[in-house]
């Protein structure tokens, strides 16, 4: 599924939302205003009724997508793709005026996107997403974010990387995205050479480092012992080495991660 | 909260806690009257002064009502997402080890009905979690046969539970329980796996099955061999499933560690003693390794352990 035409039909279902809202809207305060002329000839009880049906249908429906899509993070991370990939497009293809079940739902895809790691399209469904100015403390301006800097550092623009990062500290996040944003920081910092930026407090990120998942874990602590290394700081070289030898096989780490054989050939 | 303060009692936590019931049917009884007025007063004759008042009289009691409505279930949600947050940010302080913030954070919630059963059930796991770290193995019981007792759990929440459980028995030295809460982990994972072989065969035949392994059951197994003088056997056990152990419990890996090289120790195997507890230390504190295993001190005063560099916490 291409995400090209999938972002237009989202765009183009935002500004059909905020005309049927305004319609709804200019419809209510029409018959309250204008009463006297029109009632004679149409009774407002019945616009407002109708109104108000066709309210509740609409937010009945996109309770049902939002019910939908409350499975679609575990269906992802349980790596169900196909499944997760129907249901999404089921989503949006399903007309709803509320914009936040719209943009959760593109926020789905890119988040399918990204655990694909088709990372040239989970930037473009990013930045979709952050064109339309989600609030900045929202979840999900976070959780764009941080898909974008992985994406744009997995596609080499450091440029973007950086600056989603920056954009990042400047929000309170959850420690979830706080260890999630180390990990991208690091691989950042790393991608530029900012050993010692890196080295910074290495003592408090080695403490974060110990609650994230394995692989996660034993990915920082190697940059980490890289750093260290860089710097010629060999007593934290050698200790971070050793518990990335526990944490970790060796051959996968460095498949993934080229720049960190270095720690187990000098 | 200090560890040395008393913990409130857990009976209490569990009663005080207990959502109040909700009038939900209520508030949207008068909801619809609100709506039902409003629209009804269309229907009073508006051709007299008297019928004029009365229809602006009705619609305005309809709408402040509507209002008055609304406005309450606007604080009302309000107070169910900041009890979410003060949830979530328990969940932070224990995956932080920050015991005491995370004690006095379920303490405070839970002296009081709670607004969301969901929200409850979420801080009384947390609070097994915190009460096992003081080391209130019969207060972290209590709280997990409660939570055990008919509260919706999803499987890995359920198993994490029952490995708590079979944990607390076993440093509470009720061997006979512990075994029988083994016995319960070991069918958790045959369910599981039965379930993923069914999933394989159905989504496609010609998939090799999804292996289900089970970490925490592992470290219970180990932990009840070496408490009941069989090294071998945790050896064997910690040599065969060491890749699970590291995979999904990362730096508790070094309960493993530590468990292996007290078998090794109790075979009079010191140098692999040594290189295991070495390890073990190099993931782990001496002293976090010893307080969640008391029968490794032993261990501990007899090699050295992994130092750490400066600085490190």
């Amino acid at each position: 599924m291409n995400s090209d035409p999938i972002i237009a039909r989202f765009q183009r279902d935002l500004t059909l939302g905020l005309l049927l809202k305004t319609l709804l809207v200019v419809l209510v305060v029409g018959v309250f205003l204008l009463r006297p002329i029109i009632q004679p000839r149409i009774e407002p009880g019945f616009v407002l009724l109708g109104v108000a049906i066709v309210w509740v249908v609409l937010s009945m429906r996109s309770v049902k997508l939002t019910r939908l899509a409350s499975i679609l993070p575990s269906l992802i991370a349980s790596g169900q793709f196909d499944l997760a990939e129907q249901r999404i497009v089921e989503s949006l293809r399903t007309f709803s005026p509320f914009r936040t079940v719209k943009l959760t739902g593109l926020l789905h895809l890119a988040m399918l996107r990204h655990a694909q790691h088709r990372w040239s399209e989970t930037a473009m469904l990013c930045r979709a997403l952050l064109r339309q100015k989600p609030s900045g403390a929202s979840d999900l301006s976070k959780s764009t974010r941080l898909m974008l800097a992985e994406a744009a550092l997995a596609m080499g623009d450091l440029p973007t990387a950086g600056e989603s990062i920056s954009r990042l500290y400047q929000q309170r996040l959850s420690l979830d995205q706080a260890l999630k944003l180390l990990s991208i920081q690091l691989d950042y910092e790393a991608a530029v050479g900012d050993w010692e930026r890196m080295m910074h407090n290495i003592a408090a990120k080695v403490q974060l480092a110990e609650i994230m998942s394995t692989e996660m874990s034993a990915r920082v602590q190697a940059l980490l012992a890289l750093a260290a290394s860089r710097r010629k700081c060999d007593d934290w070289s050698m200790w971070l080495r050793r518990r990335v030898e526990l944490l970790a096989d060796i051959e996968l780490l460095v498949s993934r991660r080229p720049m960190l054989r270095e720690l187990w050939t000098t | 909260m200090s560890e040395e303060s008393s913990f409130p009692d857990v009976h209490e936590l569990l009663q005080a806690s207990r959502p109040r019931a909700t009038l939900a049917w209520l508030w949207l009884l008068l909801l619809g009257l609100g709506m039902f007025a409003l629209l009804g007063s269309y229907a009073v004759d508006t051709s007299t002064p008297a019928g004029q008042a009365t229809q602006a009289l009705i619609g305005l009691s309809a709408m402040l009502l509507m209002a008055g409505m609304l406005l309450v279930m606007f604080f009302v949600v309000r107070a169910q997402r900041h009890e979410q947050q003060a949830v979530q940010a328990i969940d932070e302080m224990v995956r932080l080890r920050r015991w005491p913030q995370a004690a006095e954070g379920a303490v405070g919630l839970l002296s009081k009905p709670m607004r969301h059963p969901l929200a409850r059930t979420h801080v009384l796991v947390l609070l097994s979690g915190i009460l096992m770290r003081y080391e209130r193995f019969a207060d972290a019981l209590e709280v997990t046969d409660h939570l055990l007792e008919g509260h919706p759990l999803d499987g890995s929440t359920l198993h994490a539970l029952h490995v708590g459980r079979a944990l607390a028995m076993l440093r509470m030295d009720h061997l006979v329980d512990a075994d029988r809460a083994i016995i319960e982990l070991r069918r958790q994972v045959a369910r599981a796996q039965s379930m993923a072989d069914e999933q394989t065969t159905d989504d496609d035949p010609t998939d090799s099955p999804v292996r289900i392994e089970s970490a925490g059951l592992t470290l219970v197994e180990m932990y009840r061999d070496v408490k009941t003088g069989h090294p071998r056997e945790a050896i064997d056990l910690f040599n065969r499933k060491r890749t699970i152990l590291r995979d999904q419990l990362g730096h508790r890996l070094a309960d493993g560690l530590g468990m292996a090289a007290h078998a090794h120790h109790m075979l009079g195997d010191g140098s692999q003693a040594q290189l295991l507890w070495y390890q073990a230390t190099l993931l782990t504190p001496v002293t976090e390794i010893v307080r969640r295993y008391p029968e490794l001190a032993s261990i501990s005063r007899n090699y050295p352990p992994a130092v750490p560099p400066r600085g490190a916490a």
